[in-house]
């Protein structure tokens, strides 16, 4: 306790001294001093702007089940589905482009503070300060716009490639530039290819944007304004040869590219690394033949070092692009090891691109499986971080979860892939929303597959819905591992989750649903059960409500509707109704059977004949005879000791009493038995004989009679 | 589908076994061959089988051509390694035919009406061409009507025969055959390969290519822009929105929206960071050496100093223009100054004396 009080004395009157030690402004304190009293304070240590920041977002863990941070500003709007994510998100993003527009669209309403005094108006643009560009109006250049070589500088560090192009006009084109920002400006549409790159700060755009898969073809502009440049500048410096040829070769127009390096060396011109880098990305584009192609590559490898210039990691990941993109088979994966080889002996580790580029070689479709993912797992997981070095390293972890479910279908080995993930900030090279949701489609399915039962549904637990929203395929995968564990608590749940998922739709889904429901239904717990009759009601409410809406809307495309086999299901599983929700989901799946005339899956017919007398013992006497007259009208011969059975309950006789009864006096039962009782005995008499009770009981079908003639 | 092209392919064969004739693609071989054997045959009787099988007999002891000079000589079949007996193939063959025959009389019977008919009818449409009323496969096989048009020499039937004998008798070397047991062994491998057995490689064990010579770092020309942009689009890759707060404010920071840490509130005024604060307050030294030392213009222009000198938004430069802005003010009305008698103290004349 003491201690505690006696350190910040000490540190006031160090304070005290070092102040006077100090300049009066103060900038700089000692780094080291020891103070007479033996305390050595530690060394200041510099901290970056966003340091502490870091540290703190370090302490707020990560919970799974909680929705996305840009999501809870209003519970009452968390969204559950792909589609509401991706709108709200979007929204928001949205609304920020919005002002951003009105900011640009009113230039002058915000460049100056209200105490400026109209003089100190430096610029027609702004005038602020301290000037915060950030907030600032975004400058607009036009044909009258006055500029200055500032203005380009600025346009081409912010990678504003269209203003840069019309500022390099306004300075009137080559001849009007220093050659150091004519070589700048080359850079960038070099990098570009002359089209406009994506924004930077419309961070939620670019998390949503449909993934384009970059094009494998010659795109490159020729004749551009790259081109022109290039040819006007004299003298040609490297860095000028080096620009030209790498965005040449990015853009695989590699004949240009390659007449080029060699006018270089002809001159001696020093080009670099990075440029053999990128001409080793399209050798595809030059020569044809494995055997060639290969030739090229070793030859590019050998000039190389004949030029004195040491390969990176960038070169190992260029040449296992070129291999991955050639094909597969044996030769290009010996090549593709001895070069990983040769850059080990070098001491350069395969980044996280060049390892999927080698997954992509080795771990084909049709081809044997290949595990080479083990080893590549055991060699990230001994790095200490995963830092991002190429824009394809995001492409690492969606393909590795690929090969762990469709190529080696290895659970342990996708949770080893999930775990370094996890680790550290290694998240972020997960890529864009589309990358994620494919990355889990993979991980998903392979658990769902090959985990044991417990390890699943913890992992479902965690991910739905607020890290991932299934696809319709991979839920179909989940009640396939639902159903075959019997988990039926869960399976009853997942109704829910295909109506919040935005699923309820789809009948192939709902079918697969119920299906599933009637398989497990039987083992359940009554109270499991009742749950299930419940969904099973709510199933068939939707599908009523989804098509009232359809009239009333006239919608283009028309909901799907469930099969007669999903409606079998529906009445098996509802046979042993315990609520009210089953005995409505019976009857509405019989209404449903009768209205569109469909025959019910065989496996039904012993349900339905359960059912019926069921049905007239919890006083749902409608429903009863609903079932024995559809089982008539089928011509199923269930429905004779179906009837008599459901008529003995209804009667409160015995069965033999009712048999004769129905049997004997044909003309009075017309009038003394009640209106579902008389239905039950006309059916017993359809199914008996092929023909009503009454003439006038019209609705008797006439495809029972070919049935029913084999009765008789 | 298949099996029943296998079926066909088996039959195929079967037919060929027992035809006398030669495939047609085989003559240009037989052909070169018969006119060096020629003479040999001419001694021999004529059409006596048990001659034929004598020569026949001798022909498989002593080869006219060696083994090595025929193949020099003519393409043949690649040899290849056999994996089943014989036997299997035989035994198959008969059992497809078993199961054939039976089947169609089966069906047959089933139709009723004349049985032999329909069940010829029936295999005839199994093996393609034939029409007849025999029964049994082998017999449909023999009743087969041949081409022979092309071998009018007796001689060359016997010689062809010989050869195809011997060719026989090395058992099944025909390609129809090996291609079918090829593929047999190939379905079999495939199914072997989706077992759960994934072929093990360690990506580290490639032999080096041995191109590069270690050397000093050297990596040429940099671009410095370039660098520049692949950082930015490395970084737009990685990139996530923020999912806290904190990360939050960081994508803030560093977008320069809000005030960095450590927080100072001269934060973005760089262009008067170098400049010492007394400059900006101690502003009576640009009065020196045109103001009057005293009067009311000195008390006036004082009073303007330390206005100045309070001001937070000028910089150092502004102030000093707006000192000598009253400079040349005054200076343009000396004239009505000086008749005042305001403006009598020169400087000059001061510092002078």
């Amino acid at each position: 306790m003491y201690s505690n009080i006696i350190i910040p004395r000490q540190w006031s009157r160090l304070a005290c001294v070092c102040r006077s030690v100090a300049s009066i402004e103060g900038q700089k304190l000692p780094q080291t001093s020891i103070s007479s009293d033996g305390i050595s304070p530690p060394p200041r240590i510099p901290r970056g702007s966003t340091d502490i920041l870091q540290a703190l977002a370090a302490t707020v863990g990560n919970d799974p089940t909680a929705a996305h941070y840009k999501y809870h500003d209003d519970p009452f709007l968390i969204p559950l589905s792909n589609f509401r994510k991706r709108a709200y998100a979007l929204s928001a993003e949205a609304g920020r482009k919005a002002a951003a527009w009105i900011r640009d669209e009113h230039a002058n309403l915000f460049t100056t503070r209200e105490w400026d005094p109209p003089m100190k108006m430096k610029t027609p643009y702004f005038n602020a300060d301290p000037q915060i560009p950030a907030y600032a109006p975004k400058p607009f250049y036009n044909d009258e716009s006055i500029v200055t070589e500032i203005d380009l500088k600025y346009t081409i560090d912010n990678a504003l490639l269209e203003d840069a192009i019309k500022v390099f006009e306004l300075l009137g084109g080559e001849s009007g530039l220093s050659s150091e920002l004519k070589l700048s400006f080359l850079q960038l549409l070099c990098f570009y290819n002359e089209k406009e790159p994506v924004a930077m700060e419309w961070v939620e755009e670019r998390w949503f944007a449909a993934a384009t898969r970059e094009r494998h073809a010659t795109t490159w502009k020729l004749g551009g304004l790259a081109d022109k440049i290039f040819t006007s500048m004299e003298p040609k410096t490297p860095e000028a040869y080096c620009a030209i040829i790498q965005g040449m070769a990015k853009y695989f127009q590699a004949e240009r590219a390659y007449a080029l390096t060699q006018e270089a060396k002809e001159k001696g011109i020093p080009l670099s690394t990075s440029v053999y880098n990128s001409l080793l990305g399209c050798i595809g584009f030059l020569k044809e033949g494995v055997s060639l192609r290969i030739e090229a590559l070793k030859g590019l490898l050998v000039e190389m070092d004949e030029q004195g210039l040491s390969p990176n990691t960038e070169t190992l990941t260029a040449c296992l692009k070129s291999l991955s993109a050639w094909g597969g088979g044996k030769t290009l994966q010996g090549v593709a090891l001895q070069t990983v080889a040769e850059f080990r002996q070098l001491g350069i580790e395969p980044s996280l691109s060049a390892y999927y580029y080698l997954l992509c070689l080795f771990c084909k479709d049709q081809g044997p499986k290949i595990d080479i993912l083990t080893n590549i797992i055991a060699d990230l997981e001994k790095r200490e971080s995963l830092e991002p070095t190429e824009a394809m390293d995001t492409n690492f972890f969606i393909t590795a979860m690929g090969v762990c479910s469709n190529h080696l279908q290895d659970i342990n080995l996708a949770e080893r892939l999930h775990a370094l993930l996890m680790k550290n900030d290694n998240y972020k090279l997960v890529g864009d929303a589309y990358k994620e949701s494919i990355y889990y489609r993979h991980f998903v399915t392979v658990a769902c597959r090959f985990a044991p039962f417990e390890r699943t549904t913890q992992l479902l637990d965690m991910l739905i819905p607020n890290i991932y929203v299934p696809e319709p395929s991979v839920m179909e995968e989940i009640l396939k591992a639902l159903e075959l564990q019997g988990a039926g608590a869960r399976l009853a749940a997942a109704w829910r989750e295909l109506l919040v998922f935005g699923h309820a739709g789809r009948a192939r889904l709902v079918e697969r649903l119920l299906r599933a429901l009637s398989c497990c239904g039987r083992e359940q717990d009554d109270e499991v059960k009742e749950q299930m009759q419940t969904v099973a009601a709510d199933i068939l409410k939707y599908g009523e409500l989804a098509e009232e809406r359809e009239e009333r809307e006239d919608r283009r495309s028309p909901t799907q509707k469930l099969s007669a086999r999903a409606l079998s299901d529906v009445l098996e599983l509802c046979a042993d109704a315990r609520c009210d929700a089953g005995w409505a989901a019976a009857a509405a799946a019989l209404r449903r059977l009768r209205a569109d005339a469909a025959e019910p899956a065989p496996a039904a017919r012993a349900a339905l004949a359960a059912l019926a007398p069921r049905a007239a013992r919890h006083a749902h006497h409608a429903l009863a005879a609903a079932t024995v007259s559809y089982l008539a009208e089928c011509g199923f011969e269930e429905a004779i000791p179906a009837s008599i059975e459901t008529l003995s309950v209804i009667l409160n006789r015995t069965t033999e009493e009712v048999g004769k009864l129905l049997e004997e006096n044909k003309p009075s039962l017309t009038t003394s038995l009640q209106p579902a009782a008389l239905e039950i005995a006309q059916a017993y008499h359809t199914a008996k004989t092929g023909t009503p009770l009454r003439d006038s009981g019209s609705s008797t079908s006439s495809d029972s009679d070919s049935e029913s003639s084999d009765d008789d | 589908m298949l099996s029943r092209l296998r079926i066909k392919r088996d039959i195929k064969y079967f037919v060929r076994c027992l035809s006398d004739k030669p495939p047609s693609d085989h003559d240009g071989k037989i052909s070169e061959i018969k006119t060096k054997d020629s003479k040999e045959q001419n001694k021999s009787t004529e059409s006596s089988t048990e001659k034929i099988q004598a020569l026949l007999k001798l022909m498989m002891s002593e080869p006219k051509i060696s083994e090595s000079e025929y193949r020099e000589k003519f393409a043949t079949a690649p040899e290849r390694q056999k994996k089943h007996k014989p036997d299997v193939l035989e035994v198959k063959m008969e059992k497809i035919e078993e199961s054939i025959t039976k089947a169609a009389s089966d069906v047959a019977q089933a139709i009723g009406g004349d049985v032999k008919q329909t069940e010829a009818e029936l295999l005839s449409k199994v093996l393609g061409k034939i029409n007849q009323t025999s029964t049994s496969l082998s017999d449909l096989i023999v009743g087969m009507k041949v081409d022979r048009s092309k071998d009018s020499d007796e001689t060359v039937t016997k010689e062809t025969r010989g050869q195809q004998v011997k060719r026989l008798m090395k058992p099944r070397e025909g390609t129809e055959d090996t291609r079918y047991s090829q593929r047999k062994e190939k379905t079999t491998f495939e199914k072997k390969r989706s077992m759960p057995q994934p072929i093990s490689m360690d990506i580290f064990s490639g032999e080096p290519l041995g191109i590069f010579k270690t050397k000093q770092e050297n990596y040429g020309t940099k671009l410095e822009v370039w660098d520049h942009l692949s950082q930015r689009e490395l970084l737009l890759a990685t990139s996530q929105p923020p999912a806290n707060y904190f990360q939050k404010m960081i994508q803030w920071t560093e977008q320069g929206k809000v005030w960095k840490f450590p927080i100072d509130n001269e934060q973005g005024i760089e262009e008067e960071q170098n400049v010492h604060f007394s400059e900006h307050i101690f502003l009576d030294a640009h009065l020196e050496g045109w103001c009057p030392t005293k009067g009311p213009i000195r008390h006036f222009m004082e009073l303007v100093c330390v206005g100045l000198s309070k001001n937070a938004f000028y910089t150092v430069k502004e102030k000093q223009d707006h000192i000598m802005w009253y400079k040349e003010y005054f200076e343009s009305k000396q004239d009505i100054l000086k008749d005042i008698g305001v403006w009598e103290t020169q400087p000059t004349s001061e510092a002078s004396t």
